[in-house]
């Protein structure tokens, strides 16, 4: 099956942050993707991006677009505490008798169909997101 | 800005007290605009403002959960309410209560917008952002579907990039506003003020969830229920826009609002645990 696959870096600054929505938002539109799964996208790295730790380093993100299915893939400077937490939660599954709390692993958990973490060096993270829309 | 800096005029204070005419407070509000309008009597105009403020603050309380301070609604209202009573014309065959009130709205829901728009954004695209609102809706109903970026671009008549952007100049809305946009005619935009007053019965169901922690407090019942039905009963945007009654873009607005709410309540909590909101 045709993949396209768009890469964009970006300086780990506020104000370049909508550039990479924009990004999302024009592959979402080659794929047809609906406007609530474009913005169940956004919304994800939005809020993955929201506990970065900006280094003066970069943000990168991949969008892999495969039939109806899109690959993420944010690398940046992340919050160590959370991307603990969502390489365990991202193998677990919630039960009815836990406190339903509402982090980001729940954001993840809600608005993508899987992810998975994986530390590149020392606070710096990739975080692979998939959703299937349509 | 003190209200009676507004009236251009300086206040005659001199008594005119006389005991064969009768006192301003006992005149008719007819008798007043008469006054006001064909002797350019500032006493009489203070009278009529004065009789009318009770109706600015009403108007103003209405906005009091928005994020703006009540008495500075009620300063740029009164500016409404000024306008107002120098532009009636009796002769118009209705009540100065109903002229004003719409003025008096105006002018406040003109100080949201003004407050909202947290960058530049030109106003093309707020317009387009506006009426994307509006378009969402209808395509939504007419496709049974969430609608793509094209078939928004197809129903503006724009280009799908031009509706990218504007979805995105949208994102510099500050969502306690009440006012998200548009050319500034009050017939011409949506208001979360259209929504005031509306119940959902749902509500209940959310406030029987435990909430624990202090932070989902901070958000109002609706964004609790929205919250709720997305991210642990899995409805989509669109679902939750026809059960709650509002449009799926403000649905969007408003979860992303109560999100930043709670990740803000949350900082402090998250430096010392693992944290996390319960709902």
């Amino acid at each position: 099956m045709d993949s396209d696959t768009v890469c964009i870096c970006i300086p780990d600054k506020e104000v370049f942050i909508p550039l990479l929505r924009l990004v999302l938002g024009g592959m979402a539109m080659r794929k047809n993707v609906c406007y609530d799964d474009l913005d169940d996208l956004q919304l994800a790295v939005d809020d993955l991006l929201a506990n970065r730790r900006p280094n003066g380093g970069q943000i990168c993100m991949t969008v892999r677009v495969e039939g109806c299915q899109l690959d993420i893939t944010v690398e940046a400077v992340i919050d160590d505490e959370l991307c603990k937490r969502l390489e365990v939660a991202s193998v677990e599954t919630a039960t009815e008798e836990e406190p339903a709390v509402l982090d980001t692993c729940r954001l993840l958990h809600s608005l993508m169909d899987g992810y998975e973490v994986q530390e590149l060096s020392a606070g710096r993270y990739s975080i692979r997101m998939t959703k299937t829309c349509g | 800005m003190r209200l009676s800096e507004t009236w251009g005029r300086p206040v005659d204070t001199k008594p005119r007290w006389d005991p064969l005419q009768p006192q301003l407070s006992e005149l008719s509000e007819k008798e007043l605009l008469r006054r006001i309008h064909v002797e350019h009597d500032q006493e009489a105009r203070e009278e009529l403002i004065t009789r009318y403020l009770p109706l600015v603050r009403g108007l103003a309380r209405r906005f009091a959960s928005r994020g703006q301070p009540v008495e500075d609604l009620i300063q740029v209202g009164s500016i409404g309410l000024i306008k107002a009573i120098d532009r009636f014309d009796s002769e118009r065959g209705v009540e100065l209560s109903t002229y004003a009130t719409p003025t008096i709205m105006g002018e406040i829901k003109r100080y949201f917008r003004d407050k909202g728009w947290a960058v530049k954004v030109p106003r093309a695209l707020q317009d387009l952002n506006v009426k994307l609102n509006r378009v969402i809706e209808r395509l939504t109903a007419e496709l049974n579907r969430s609608p793509t970026i094209a078939d928004m671009a197809a129903a503006c008549e724009v280009s799908e990039e031009e509706v990218l952007e504007a979805l995105e100049s949208g994102r510099a809305y500050n969502s306690l506003s009440l006012y998200v946009g548009g050319s500034g005619d009050e017939d011409d935009s949506f208001e979360i003020l259209d929504y005031l007053g509306n119940e959902e019965g749902a509500y209940e169901v959310v406030e029987q969830r435990r909430f624990l922690a202090p932070a989902m407090e901070r958000l109002e019942e609706r964004e609790r229920l929205i919250l709720h039905l997305r991210f642990f009963e899995g409805m989509t945007q669109t679902q939750i826009a026809a059960r709650v009654g509002i449009s799926q873009m403000h649905v969007s607005r408003l979860i992303r609002k109560a999100i930043e709410v709670l990740r803000q309540e949350m900082v402090p909590e998250t430096e010392q645990s693992s944290g996390g909101v319960a709902a």
